[in-house]
């Protein structure tokens, strides 16, 4: 049988042709020519989650809103097996060898077309501007894990190219950042709901005052951060670990809190690391001194106070009641706070053992 | 022309590119879009003429409309596999050539539920397949074709830019004709019009 020409149809039955094709297949046909691209990015699609994921096997996931039991995954594999039986397919004139398979989690499909990765990423990045264009979406998400500073460094760049904002950001504990990998997306990428980042500890030097500008900020190790930012904050949520806070910046906050500041706070919790050996601290001695000159009453478990926050869109964080206590605004605004210490599990053997001392203050309203 | 019978019997006539027509009935071309928003409030006097298809063609796509005149109306598309034993040998029996000027006059028409079924034929071709594969069964435009396509959009484009001057050509003239006096203006107006209108004017 002859080939068909589709492309000679009218644009519009030609664009009802590729609605009806399947995601990893509208890939394939947009990889065609610059024109069946062209049309793909025409087609007035559903538009998907794109959610980007840098590791060693990398991912770009594709939820779509009217499909939300299929997860459409483009799998970068740092340990491709290119023996296989693999099809292969051309990414800007390169080919490259893939192969497609599935998989059912519970009520979920996951369909996977799998490449091999390279180190930086470079197929990965090609084939996320393709999507990004073809869908007409943004990118939604993106996560960096276990990368290094210039790796790190390179993909923040590279994305900032690419779109101006993302609703979240997060590079995990375990990628090691430098001060200018931090300035740089801070300057150029704005979070839209959520950034959780770690610096490396090398930079006692470095502090940062000026307000982040993002709903929930997580930071896992932010020796960085002091009063003055906490204070500036617009955050909705702030978790933080192992601030340049003393128990007396609490007891201020908490005053200014009072007074009104950061009207939009939810939920801080700060994790203070304190070397159990240069510094005793207890929990009767820490309440005194982060209370001091307030008017503080213990928390009634009545059911009215709400027992979850959202810390993001994907997560939310079960609350407890115990050993709680409440100050109130001359609104009526509660904040309930919560404080205990404990020894960090790695260090506990170790003559020096890290104690960390954890506080969190929940905003509420009493008349909801 | 229609045929004077009830209204549910009513035909229409179709001029084909030939010059043939042919009978078409009212609930077959009502499921045309396109001969709704033309046709269906003013009526038709005379032959419709649809003298980009061919005579075969538009009996292929009614005789589509005529055999799904009784179905429920269309309410999104339908998974090939849930076809009628009629609706596949209905494409079953088509060439490619056959194939491609159904839907092109499907397309020309708006009848959604024929083309919907068409597209959903060729997306099967694709099914399945990676670049590769696709490539083997869907012509890509050459180099050559390419090339030609551009020269004759760059040709439209000078078409267009031409008809452009000439348009701001007559806009300035009419400004022109703006400046006059009210009673030139009219005179000169007047010797324009068609005695058809000038006679209208008169009454």
């Amino acid at each position: 049988m002859s080939r068909f020409p589709l492309l000679r149809l009218p644009t519009l039955p030609l664009l009802n042709c590729i609605q009806y094709l399947k995601v990893f297949e509208i890939i394939d046909f947009s990889l065609l020519s610059k024109r069946t691209k062209a049309l793909v990015s025409l087609v007035n699609w559903n538009q998907p989650d794109i959610h980007l994921n840098f590791i060693g096997d990398s991912q770009i996931c594709l939820k779509f809103p009217n499909d939300p039991g299929l997860e459409w995954i483009l799998d970068f594999e740092s340990e491709f097996d290119d023996e296989l039986n693999h099809t292969s397919r051309a990414i800007d004139g390169n080919q490259f060898p893939s192969s497609i398979s599935s998989a059912l989690h519970g009520p979920k499909v996951f369909h996977y077309l799998v490449f091999p990765n390279d180190e930086h990423f470079e197929t990965m990045r090609k084939m996320v501007e393709h999507v990004s264009m073809i869908f007409r979406t943004p990118i939604t998400n993106f996560g960096i894990h276990q990368q290094n500073d210039p790796s790190t460094m390179s993909i923040v760049r590279w994305f900032s190219t690419l779109q101006p904002s993302v609703v979240d950001l997060h590079i995990d504990y375990e990628v090691t950042t430098s001060v200018p990998t931090l300035l740089f997306i801070l300057d150029n990428i704005k979070m839209t709901d959520h950034f959780s980042f770690n610096l490396e500890v090398s930079t006692p030097d470095f502090k940062y005052i000026k307000p982040i500008d993002v709903p929930t900020l997580i930071l896992s190790l932010c020796h960085w951060i002091n009063l003055k930012f906490i204070l500036n904050s617009t955050c909705r949520v702030m978790i933080m670990g192992a601030p340049s806070l003393t128990l007396h910046d609490i007891n201020s906050f908490l005053k200014h809190w009072l007074e009104g500041s950061n009207p939009q706070l939810e939920y801080i919790a700060i994790d203070r690391c304190i070397k159990a050996t240069t510094m005793e601290e207890n929990v009767e001695e820490a309440f005194q001194i982060i209370t001091k000159d307030l008017d503080v009453r213990e928390n009634v478990v009545d059911g009215r106070k709400p027992m979850q926050i959202v810390l993001h869109k994907k997560a939310t964080y079960q609350l407890s009641n115990v050993l709680c206590y409440d100050i109130e605004r001359d609104d009526g605004t509660i904040g309930t706070f919560h404080q205990t210490y404990y020894n960090r599990s790695d260090d506990s053997n170790s003559d020096e053992h890290i104690k960390v001392h954890y506080f969190y203050l929940h905003v509420w309203n009493n008349k909801i | 022309m229609t045929s004077p019978a009830s209204s549910s019997e009513v035909k229409y006539l179709i001029e084909s590119s030939e010059g043939n027509t042919f009978d078409v009935s009212g609930a077959a071309l009502r499921q045309s879009n396109t001969f709704n928003a033309m046709f269906l409030n003013i009526g038709a006097d005379g032959p419709i003429p649809f003298t980009d298809y061919n005579e075969a063609t538009l009996k292929k796509v009614f005789e589509y409309c005529e055999h799904s005149v009784n179905e429920e109306n269309y309410s999104g598309p339908k998974h090939q596999d849930d076809l009628s034993k009629w609706d596949l040998n209905f494409f079953n029996e088509m060439d490619q050539k056959m194939f491609i000027d159904v839907i092109n006059a499907s397309n020309f028409l708006d009848i959604e539920r024929l083309t919907s079924y068409c597209c959903e034929r060729i997306a099967r071709m694709l099914r399945g397949k990676n670049t590769q594969e696709m490539i083997k069964v869907i012509t890509l435009p050459t180099a050559e074709e390419l090339e030609a396509k551009q020269k004759v959009e760059e040709k439209k484009a000078a078409a267009a830019k031409k008809v452009a001057e000439k348009a701001a050509e007559t806009a300035e003239k009419t400004e022109t004709l703006e400046e006059l006096p009210v009673q030139q203006l009219v005179q000169t107006t007047r010797n324009k019009l068609t005695r058809k209108y000038l006679s209208f004017s008169n009454e």
